[in-house]
């Protein structure tokens, strides 16, 4: 049985990470691919929440918060397409019409 | 007469306003309805006058003061601010002298503004100016005085910048409001002080529990509200924007810039003289200000060539003397003097106009002289009006100034009574100069000979104001004569102001009289010499006399250049070329500072939004460690 | 349980009502009668919240919602907010060759998730709230699927947007494992004083303060709303921001009221750094859509200010607020979205000049949507601004308000600017797209600004109902 203790540092390293990714890459998909890690670190940790109260509610969330990862996703893919078809890149660091 | 018509004094002009604003903008052809929208702006300020004149006669002054609230317009939780007016003796005799005035200058403004292309605006702007002054003096709070005050200054941006396609004047415009936005500022934090302490900004909560504020408190609140009459009244430090608001027609020079708006500051003085008496530190500095002010503005005065620059430092010494009157608490004789000055002061800058509609637009008295002969009758108004203000006997500028300077003299402030009694003799020296060289003497340009009388339209205000001119002064004669049983205006007002008393024996004051109808006078016939004989060659043999000072004088003490090298010169190396343009015309002190400050903060903010997506999100990251450091912190 | 859903009758309308949209598109693609679907129901729902505005709010669900009272008005503001956006589509759309069905259904979806927003009573609920809301706008914004500028518009908003819903949700899992529960009513009597409950109300509010463009989460509103079609990037500026508002007073007010202390300061902050950025960065910038970005970050700052105050008046002058700032942002947005005509859907402000000259009404309404944003007595901003101020000064921030009253003393700069230049003798081009509708809607918001001037004392009085005295539950 491993301390519920254990879980939690787990998805803080799990969501740092993540955060670390979207700082760090450049690539939207990337990008993308990092933010979902820490919506995943976050539902272990409410499933280990879940555990530690007895209480089923955080693990409903996961299920909402899978929901919406998915939701999300398509719109996100939709968007890097249409990016793409534009640019022939994805390069964030590339597209800054937008400024000042 | 009810006193429940009162909304109406506001509201008339108002409805003026809303009318020919709205027919103006959706109805191009009533744009060009000059007699229909002349008529209309006209008599809503008519209507509003006979209006005041009914509560003035109806009202028995026992039954003054009435508070007569329209409705409740912020109700929340312990605070109100209903939209109350106050009808007192001080807010009746200033609506008095505002619709009065005001209709004239309308009138005035049917024949001066013929052909403009603007005339439907000028006069929604006038008539909202009417509305908004109106709304200043009869206000019950304090926060709506402050809409009055907020609205009087936005036309007089809007007036001094009616032809706006002249980069100069929509410049000057744009000086005029920012300048009184530092006013204004200041204004509004003694104003949210006074709230703080006092829990209630109605006049008669304020007024009543004015002992009971602290005195420190007291006397932050009455600078900071000080500091925004300097503002509005153009006084040290912040008179720099009047002589520049000449470049708004001059009917609205005379209204606006001469007789009405810019004793806003005299007035509220007077409305929270029982304030002010409580802290005799910041009347006395409003005393030395008013005095300074007076002086320098009159020297200035002396040395300008442009016929309303002139009479715009003119004004600006006026008020001086009025803040002097009203700092050694002759509260009800600065009022006095807002009400024969009014006249003097708008007659002339009629006069003015009339003579620079007949020059077709020439305003340099170098290229005047002789008019007299072309224009008699507005010679005969505006030689009334110029021995008026210049003090001279029995005309209404001499008992109004004369009060002030026989209270100066009597609570003790000798200095300042000698600094006003010299303002007063440099006083008539610049009237008899800009009377000489406008009027008398061979004429110095060809357009002289081809100059007429104004229209009727224009002649009828000058006579009225003339009558004013000479007569306004009738109702406070000194206690000399009857011990003050013929001094009615102190006792109209009295009721309403907190004058201080002043002990002044009857031989000084006597004296103090005496010396005053001597400068009048010794300083009329001097100018009438000086100029008369010499004409321009007199402004010539001033300057190699007085060298140096004259020349200061003319820099107008060099005040625009330091301003200018302090605040604004920096300021426009700090911003980027596109701006440029508009900055180089705010000169002021703390504008300057806030306005460098917040270009510097705002350049730096577009440089960080490179809009590189991983910037934004480290930014909100901080922000994100930000938010959690502190709650950490709070919760160890 | 029947009656409760019959209780959620305006949001079911406009789930309803969407659909119906897909469905017709599909049948008719971008048929005409799709505007008038969503208006429809847009209006019945409007109906239905200002009809129980004065009651009392009612609990739905066992304490998961609550409708009427605080929710009616919050979602009598969204939904003037989308009336105007739809009609403002309606005109401007086709102009950039976009007149695309599904526009519609997604703003009455987007809507439908800021209306749970105002009304949730549980985190877990206003988080699909806010999701259902973004994942809509995320679309809406990169419309214009063929110009970079949107893509990049976009893909900006939905790469920070869902980084910020990254620290929502981790918030909320630390709120629910330190107290055991997402319910709001349910919070106040649970709130433990550890380390790790606070560090999940930092989470949570960088995802309601990214929503609402507070300082320092505000930098993608700038680069959305200039990429996004003008009407949406005011559906945008106003909707979604008085919605996350809403649902942010909800949690502070409501959930934490009993630890004001706690988080009264560090919203000052907020709000402090809000005014100074939004204002400052106003000042030097020259596109319109830009520049109304900026504003609307100084403005939620100002906002702020009221819920900073952590009182029954401070929470009754924001939600106040946020009424006085639709309204004038809708109008100030509608004329910009009315008058753009590039092909590159940018409005400089030269391109401004003769507006006034040319349709003087609108140039009329302009200034006074510009003049309300400024604070100009006796519009509805000044009474807002004062409102909140107000509540400030008692709650003894003075420095807030100083700060309060100095930017906005600053921002007149800007918005006087564009209020002059207008009236420029320049020869300006015709409105390229006019709409009766669309007029019709600046005029009510401009009504709207000079009735909640003149006459405040009805609508103050109506959401100071919503608070207890003591600033602590909502009604």
């Amino acid at each position: 049985m491993v301390p519920a203790g254990g879980y939690l540092l787990v998805s803080a390293l799990l969501f740092s990470l993540g955060v670390m990714g979207v700082l760090l890459r450049r690539s939207a998909i990337v990008m993308f691919m990092c933010v979902e890690m820490m919506l995943n670190a976050v539902n272990l940790s409410l499933v280990a929440f879940s555990r530690l109260l007895g209480d089923p509610t955080g693990q409903v969330l996961v299920f909402f918060v899978m929901c919406v990862a998915a939701a999300e996703v398509s719109v996100g893919l939709a968007l890097v397409i249409a990016l793409f078809r534009n640019r022939e890149s994805i390069d964030v660091d590339q597209i800054r019409l937008l400024r000042g | 007469m009810m006193p429940q018509w009162t909304p109406y004094l506001v509201g008339l002009p108002l409805l003026g306003f809303l009318l020919s604003g709205l027919l103006g903008l959706l109805w191009p052809r009533y744009r060009r309805w000059e007699i229909g929208i002349g008529v209309l702006a006209v008599s809503v300020v008519a209507l509003a006058f006979l209006l005041a004149l009914g509560l003035f006669v109806g009202l028995p002054q026992e039954e003054l003061p009435l508070r007569v609230v329209l409705y409740q317009w912020i109700a929340s939780g312990d605070f109100a601010a209903p939209i109350a007016f106050r009808l007192d003796t001080l807010s009746l005799w200033m609506t008095l002298i505002v619709t009065g005035v005001g209709a004239l200058i309308h009138l005035y403004s049917i024949g001066y503004m013929r052909g403009d292309a603007g005339y439907w605006r000028y006069f929604a702007y006038l008539n909202l100016f009417i509305a908004a002054m109106l709304l200043l003096v009869l206000a019950d709070n304090l926060l709506l005085l402050f809409l009055g005050w907020e609205g009087v200054g936005l036309c007089s941006y809007l007036l001094i910048g009616h032809w706006y396609a002249d980069r100069e004047k929509a410049f000057a415009a744009r000086k005029a409001f920012v300048v009184n936005r530092i006013g204004d500022f200041a204004f509004l934090i003694g104003l949210l002080w006074l709230f703080r302490e006092v829990g209630s900004l109605d006049l008669g909560v304020v007024l009543d529990r004015a002992g009971a504020i602290e005195s420190t408190a007291l006397g932050a609140i009455g600078m900071l509200l000080f500091l925004g009459a300097t503002g509005k009244s153009a006084q040290i430090p912040l008179y720099v924007w009047l002589p520049d608001a000449m470049a708004g027609p001059t009917p609205v020079s005379a209204l606006i810039h001469a007789a009405t708006m810019v004793t806003a500051g005299v007035y509220l003085l007077a409305r929270l003289s029982p304030l002010y008496v409580l802290s005799p530190g910041v009347l006395g500095l409003i005393a030395l200000i008013g005095a300074l002010t007076a002086l320098l503005a009159a020297t200035m005065a002396l040395v300008q060539t442009d016929i309303k620059k002139v009479l715009a430092y003119s004004t600006i010494s006026q008020l001086g003397l009025m803040f002097l009157g009203a700092g050694v608490g002759a509260f009800s004789a600065a009022i006095f003097h807002v009400f024969t000055h009014a006249f003097s002061k708008a007659l002339l800058f009629l006069g003015a106009g009339s003579v620079i509609h007949a020059l077709e637009g020439e305003q340099d008295i170098r290229r005047m002289g002789g008019l007299s002969r072309h224009m008699p009758l507005t010679y005969c108004t505006f030689l009334l009006g110029a021995l008026a203000l210049a003090g001279l006997p029995p005309l209404a500028g001499f008992f109004s100034k004369d009060m002030m300077l026989t209270a100066a003299l009597g609570s003790g402030h000798e200095v300042l009574w000698f600094l006003g009694l010299v303002s007063s003799l440099l006083t008539t020296l610049y009237m008899g100069r800009l009377l000489v060289l406008v009027f008398h003497g061979a004429p110095r340009a060809p357009a002289v000979s081809r100059a007429h009388e104004a229209p009727a339209v224009m002649r009828l205000p000058l006579v009225g104001l003339a009558v004013g001119a000479v007569a306004a002064g009738w109702i406070g004669w000194p206690d000399l004569l009857g011990h003050g049983a013929w001094n009615w205006i102190g006792r109209w007002l009295s009721d309403s102001t907190a004058d201080l008393e002043h002990g002044l024996s009857l031989g000084l004051e006597a004296l103090s009289i005496a010396l005053s109808v001597t400068v009048a006078v010794g300083g009329l016939w001097m100018a009438f010499r000086l100029w008369g004989r010499a004409g321009l060659e007199a402004d010539h043999m001033l300057q190699r006399r007085l060298g140096g000072l004259y020349a200061l004088w003319q820099s107008g003490y060099r005040v625009e250049a330091i301003y200018e090298r302090l605040f604004v010169r920096p300021l426009l190396q700090g911003s980027a070329a596109p701006l440029r343009w508009s900055e180089r015309y705010i000169a002021g002190g703390l504008i300057g500072l806030a306005s460098r400050s917040a270009f510097f903060i705002g350049s730096g903010i577009r440089r960080l939004q490179t809009g590189l997506l991983s910037l934004y999100a480290l930014v909100m990251l901080i922000g994100a460690l930000g938010l959690l450091a502190w709650f950490l912190w709070r919760s160890l | 349980m029947w009656l409760d859903t019959l209780a959620l009758m305006p949001v079911l309308l406009l789930v309803v009502a969407g659909l119906l949209i897909i469905v017709l598109d599909s049948l008719d693609n971008d048929s005409p009668v799709l505007p008038w679907v969503a208006l429809l129901g847009l209006l019945g729902a409007l109906v239905l919240e200002l009809n129980r505005l004065g009651g009392g709010g009612r609990f739905l669900f066992e304490g998961l919602l609550r409708v009427g009272g605080f929710s009616a008005y919050v979602n009598a503001v969204l939904l003037l907010g989308g009336i105007a956006t739809v009609i403002f589509c309606r005109a401007y759309l086709p102009r950039i060759w976009h007149a695309h069905g599904e526009v519609y259904a997604l703003v009455l979806f987007a809507l439908v998730g800021m209306m749970v927003m105002a009304a949730s009573y549980d985190l877990v609920l206003t988080f699909l709230g806010l999701e259902t809301m973004s994942v809509a706008l995320y679309v809406l914004t990169g419309l214009a699927r063929e110009d970079v500028r949107a893509n990049e518009a976009a893909m900006k908003y939905f790469l920070l947007g869902a980084f910020a819903t990254g620290f929502v949700l981790y918030g909320l899992a630390f709120l629910y494992g330190t107290t055991g529960t997402t319910r709001l009513d349910l919070l106040p009597t649970r709130i433990p004083n550890t380390p790790l409950f606070w560090v999940g109300v930092g989470l949570l509010l960088v995802g309601f303060l990214f929503k609402i463009a507070a300082v320092p989460f505000h930098m993608w509103a700038p680069d959305a709303y200039q990429g996004a079609p003008t009407p949406i990037a005011g559906f945008m500026a106003t909707a979604s921001k008085a919605a996350a508002m809403s649902a942010l007073l909800l949690l502070l007010g409501h959930g934490l009221g009993l630890v004001r202390p706690q988080w009264a300061d560090v919203l000052a902050v907020v709000a402090a750094l809000s005014m100074i950025v939004g204002n400052g960065a106003a000042l030097m910038q020259g596109e319109v859509k830009r520049l109304l970005a900026y504003s609307g970050i100084a403005h939620v700052g100002y906002a702020l200010v009221g819920i900073a105050s952590a009182s029954a008046s401070g929470y009754a002058g924001a939600l106040f607020y946020l009424l006085a700032y639709a309204s004038a942002a809708l109008g100030a947005f509608g004329v910009a979205a009315l008058w753009e005509q590039r092909p590159d859907r940018q409005l400089p402000a030269e391109d401004l000049s003769g507006l006034g000259r040319r349709h003087p009404l609108l140039g009329a309404l302009w200034v006074l949507f510009l003049l309300s944003l400024v604070g100009f007595p006796p519009l509805a901003g000044f009474m807002a601004k004062y409102a909140v101020f107000a509540a400030a000064v008692q709650a003894g921030k003075i420095w807030l308000v100083l700060i309060g009253v100095i930017t906005s003393m600053i921002s007149a700069y800007y918005y006087l600017r564009l209020c002059v230049l207008i009236w420029r003798p320049v020869e300006a081009h015709p409105l390229p797209s006019s709409g009766q509708l669309a007029s019709g809607v600046l005029l009510l918001t401009s009504a709207l600004l000079l009735w909640l001037g003149l006459w405040p004392s009805g609508v103050l009085e109506l959401v100071g109902r919503f608070f207890e005295d003591s600033g602590l539950v909502l009604r």
